[in-house]
């Protein structure tokens, strides 16, 4: 049977969770959580009130006393006690409380928020990997894997068939025949797994507030990826008039002043699937964030390498088109041409922060 | 005659124009630099036209330095706009540096700003654009000015023209 305060902590757990699925709009469009993210918990900030509790003066500042004392004694009134001036407040409380949750319950959360259906691997959805698990016995091995204990015990035995062993002077030294080792059995498992490719314009034109709503969806994108398959493995595209792979901090912390140019970036991720990804093998997914202010000329080439060599082998290719100070794009206009002949080319246009929402809801929705 | 004359006297002969698309002309300054405007409206205080070009005939095989020094120029100079602006890309496989008003021109919907284009051989571009929410494809307008100002750019973009002897390292 339950104890009391267990379920007292479950239903606590339960209005927590409650909370956090309330404000969960709010955490997925200002990024609150990136910053928090632990191994596999993230720790969310929820409001709260403080519960009252004692709190002790400082030493020294009065003891303890007793009598009935004159009218009007001021008592316990420490240093610097005086009457302020300021005026009682009229809003609630603003304490935080910061809760942990698991990144896989937020995961479930996103899901229920944005009805996000749950990912169809592709075709040859499953690769093969092999694992070893140390689950038996053997009389042979390495010494680094002999089993001590085993090994004792079957010293033991052999002492005490023969009539050696006297509990008076317990002393067992295993001989050779007594020695035994761990082993194991390998298994094969099936795995389903996926690659996630970003690729990001950090042209002379993308700002740091534009930069931040691509680190905001990109970690949302994340972790309900990372709920879906066993294996991520993650890419990092970085662009102006080049394109280069790059490790996720510089990915997300540098500033070009080049132009753009979206076909070099098409390139490099061609050439990450080809050398790294068999397609046969591997979910794809490539999200490209930009904001769409491409040099004219290049578009055609960027429309050639995504039908010839991107989309026929990516699960996704999500484009994600930030509004620039200058306004948008006109990139997105052309992929809005081929949009009809790729059902796995999702196109969304971010305005603001407060549009990451629908933009996560258009890339993840289908189910890919 | 200066080339301030004779662009002023231009502007004099156009009086009255209102071209249903645009009416391109030409001037030629000294050390082979040419200016093309490509008007759509002249009156006697103003006028409002869709691009207008620099072309520095001696710059054809001039160095992608040279070109971000003459686009840094510009932006010293040219100080008079709407907006201010100030290089934004330089892309040296395309030889071009951009040039936008920075911050751009913002109202509810609308977004405009000017658009420079200094690249190879030796050309700068003037225009201006408008961005309207939700639509992808932006539009040229015309920018306009009156004839002060107008000669004044005239004059600014033909004296920021560098000239290869003293740019170009010893």
């Amino acid at each position: 049977m339950a104890r009391a305060i267990d379920c007292d902590l479950q239903r606590f757990k339960q209005i927590v969770r409650g909370k956090v699925r309330e404000n969960l709009k709010k955490y997925i469009t200002h990024g609150e959580m990136i910053g928090r993210k632990g191994r596999d918990l993230v720790s969310i900030p929820i409001p709260n009130i403080e519960i009252p509790h004692f709190r002790h003066g400082q030493r020294g500042s009065g003891g303890v006393a007793q009598g009935d004392g004159d009218i009007g004694t001021p008592i316990g009134r420490g240093q610097g006690d005086d009457d302020g001036a300021g005026e009682a407040g009229d809003q609630p409380g603003g304490h935080i409380r910061e809760v942990e949750v698991s990144l896989e319950e937020l995961a479930a959360m996103l899901a229920a928020e944005l009805e996000l259906p749950r990912i169809e691997p592709k075709g040859k959805d499953t690769i093969s990997s092999k694992k070893d698990k140390y689950n038996s016995i053997r009389r042979t091995g390495p010494e680094s894997l002999k089993h001590l204990k085993r090994t004792y015990k079957r010293a033991l035995k052999r002492l005490i068939a023969a009539d050696q062993y006297d509990p008076a002077n317990p002393i067992i030294i295993p001989e050779r025949e007594d020695r035994l080792y761990r082993s194991w059995t390998t298994k094969t498992q099936p795995e389903t797994n996926a690659a996630i490719i970003y690729l990001m314009d950090v042209s002379g034109s993308m700002t740091d507030d534009q930069k931040e709503i691509v680190r905001i969806e990109a970690f949302w994108i994340d972790t309900w990826l990372q709920s879906q398959y066993d294996g991520i493995d993650v890419r990092y595209i970085i662009h102006d008039a080049m394109a280069k792979e790059v490790d996720e901090d510089t990915f997300y912390h540098t500033r070009e002043s080049g132009g753009t140019r979206i076909s070099s970036a098409y390139k490099v991720a061609r050439e990450v699937i080809a050398r790294d990804f068999p397609p046969a093998d591997w979910n794809i997914y490539c999200f490209q964030f930009s904001d769409g202010d491409n040099w004219g000329e290049d578009n055609k080439a960027c429309i050639e390498i995504l039908a010839a060599d991107l989309l026929p082998h990516c699960n996704l290719f999500c484009y994600g088109q930030v509004e620039s100070p200058y306004g948008s794009g006109e990139y997105i206009r052309e992929l809005h041409r081929i949009e009809d002949d790729w059902e796995n080319l999702i196109l969304s246009e971010i305005e603001n922060k407060e549009a990451i929402y629908d933009s996560i809801k258009d890339f993840l929705g289908k189910g890919k | 005659m200066f080339f301030h004359d004779q662009v002023a006297q231009s502007l004099n002969a156009l009086h009255g124009l209102m071209a249903p698309d645009t009416k391109t002309v030409a001037w030629q300054a000294a050390d082979n630099v040419s200016v093309e405007v490509d008007f759509t409206a002249v009156e006697s205080v103003g006028c409002a036209f869709r691009e207008l070009r620099v072309i520095a005939g001696a710059l054809e095989a001039t160095s992608f330095a040279t070109l971000q020094g003459w686009a840094d120029e510009l932006c010293r100079r040219v100080t008079y706009l709407l907006e201010q602006i100030g290089p934004l890309e330089a892309d040296r496989e395309a030889q071009t540096v951009l040039v936008r008003s920075s911050p751009p021109a913002k109202d509810a919907a609308r977004t405009s700003f000017y658009e420079m284009l200094v690249h190879s051989p030796g050309v700068v571009s003037l225009r201006r654009y408008l961005c309207v929410a939700h639509d992808p494809a932006r539009q040229a307008i015309d920018m306009q000015a009156t004839h002060e100002v107008f000669l004044r750019l005239v004059r600014d973009l033909v004296e920021a023209v560098p000239h290869e002897q003293t740019l170009s390292p010893l």
